[in-house]
């Protein structure tokens, strides 16, 4: 196992240089941005806690955040004066609800990057249902608070959105990794 | 991973994501135009109906604080219909928030008749996690001294039902922290016994935060050494509240007292 471990790190020692090799060469502009891009791609292996962390818990502190910046109340804490009052009615009003869709949408997308297709394309539904069944519930007075449909549509553009952004960062790790 | 653990861990986040958004404040915003008021309907002229009634929004120049400050000082003298919780509540004035949308993130200091105060206790401390925030139409009459927030009258207030008042027990005078704070300096010397979590702790005194107050209130305790054990029981979160009994000596300054402990009252 060693030595096959030994023999695959020379073969991708050797590729990379080869490939180093004709970027620079030819003066190709990516040259660059490649050797830098496997670097950090080494140093920092994406593994699923760290996804989640990136693409879960950080919207979602976020959106706690926010609480404390332009709005009245934080939940579990109560009544505050707001950081910023005047906040524009669009960041005041529907960002917490749109970190929580890039929540949702980061949750299935880190989940599910590889699987049957028809598996990964029924939980990246129920995902998009979730994300959007929430504000439908208000509608139907089935869970707290109350239907907006502009909070609907940052929802679901916002899980749309977070599945792009981790599909997009784990097609970018998995090039450069293989680079 | 197998997919059936994939999918346990999907459904399992899916479930924490819900319950997130079930219990944050993001879920109690009223939304625009789309609340249907279900809740009791009470005002000053028809408070003593005890039945849900189901009113529509009463004419106001104004639906939204944000609305109201673009106008600037021509919007003094004209009302504003606001979907409101309350923070500091004092004899004859009290501070109310906007909730979620309809009214903007704002709040303004109204003032209010005496005949209204059971209606005003009414309004909830926070945004209601269940229901929502009842409606007020406020006459607005200037600006506070010192910002740019507005001051005004408190007209109508909707949607809720004339608080009841608390039976004391014996000994007691208040067991809520509103009214202590309603009667001001009137309330010293006479004996509180309200829920507190306890903060900062010294040698001999320490601080009662009250729960579930209406604004931002603490009261500095003082204590006897032999009641050292007492406070050291006291829980220290809001989480686990506990009843405390004691003599209220001075109002440092509004919603901050200084009182002197005699009991912890265990239920």
């Amino acid at each position: 196992m060693r030595t096959q471990a030994a023999v695959s790190a020379r073969m991708r020692e050797h590729y990379t240089r080869a490939q180093t090799f004709r970027y620079a060469k030819a003066g190709h502009p990516a040259y660059h941005r490649r050797a830098m891009a496997a670097s950090a791609a080494e140093q920092v292996p994406v593994t699923l806690p760290r996804r989640l962390m990136l693409f879960v818990a950080l919207p979602l502190f976020a959106g706690a955040v926010s609480y404390l910046i332009w709005r009245t109340d934080v939940p579990w804490m109560g009544a505050h004066r707001p950081l910023w009052p005047h906040a524009p009615a669009l960041l005041r009003d529907h960002f917490a609800d749109a970190a929580w869709g890039f929540a949702v949408g980061g949750l299935v997308a880190s989940l599910w990057r590889e699987g049957p297709r028809a598996v990964r394309a029924a939980w990246y539904g129920v995902g998009l249902a979730v994300s959007i069944g929430v504000e439908l519930l208000q509608y139907a007075h089935v869970f707290p608070g109350a239907f907006d449909a502009v909070d609907l549509a940052a929802q679901a553009v916002a899980f749309v959105v977070g599945v792009l952004v981790v599909g997009g960062i784990e097609r970018w790790t998995s090039a450069n990794a293989v680079a | 991973m197998d997919i059936g653990k994939r999918s346990g861990l999907t459904v399992l986040g899916l479930m924490v994501l819900v319950v997130f958004a079930a219990g944050s404040g993001r879920r109690r915003s009223s939304g625009t135009g789309t609340v249907t008021v279900t809740s009791a309907v009470a005002t000053a002229a028809t408070s003593s109906k005890p039945e849900p009634e189901e009113v529509p929004d009463p004419t106001t120049d104004y639906k939204s604080l944000d609305d109201a400050k673009l106008d600037g000082n021509k919007a003094f003298g004209k009302t504003i219909l606001l979907k409101v919780w309350r923070g500091s509540t004092e004899a004859s004035t009290v501070t109310l928030y906007g909730c979620g949308k309809l009214g903007g993130s704002g709040f303004l200091v109204a003032s209010y008749a005496v005949d209204k105060r059971p209606l005003v206790k009414s309004i909830p401390t926070t945004i209601p996690i269940q229901g929502h925030c009842p409606r007020a139409v406020i006459k607005l009459t200037g600006k506070q001294d010192y910002s740019t927030d507005f001051k005004g009258e408190l007209q109508q207030i909707l949607d809720v039902t004339p608080a009841e008042a608390e039976k004391l027990p014996a000994g007691v005078d208040y067991v809520s922290m509103d009214d202590v704070t309603i009667d001001g300096k009137k309330a010293a010397g006479k004996v509180a016994q309200l829920r507190v979590y306890r903060g900062d702790t010294e040698e001999k005194k320490f601080t009662a935060y009250p729960c579930k107050a209406a604004g931002l209130h603490f009261i500095t305790v003082n204590f006897k050494p032999e009641q050292k054990e007492l406070v050291k029981g006291l829980s220290s979160t809001p989480v686990t509240c506990e009843t405390v009994k004691m003599k209220l000596t001075n109002q440092d300054f509004v919603g901050t007292w200084s009182a002197q402990l005699m009991d912890v009252v265990k239920e």
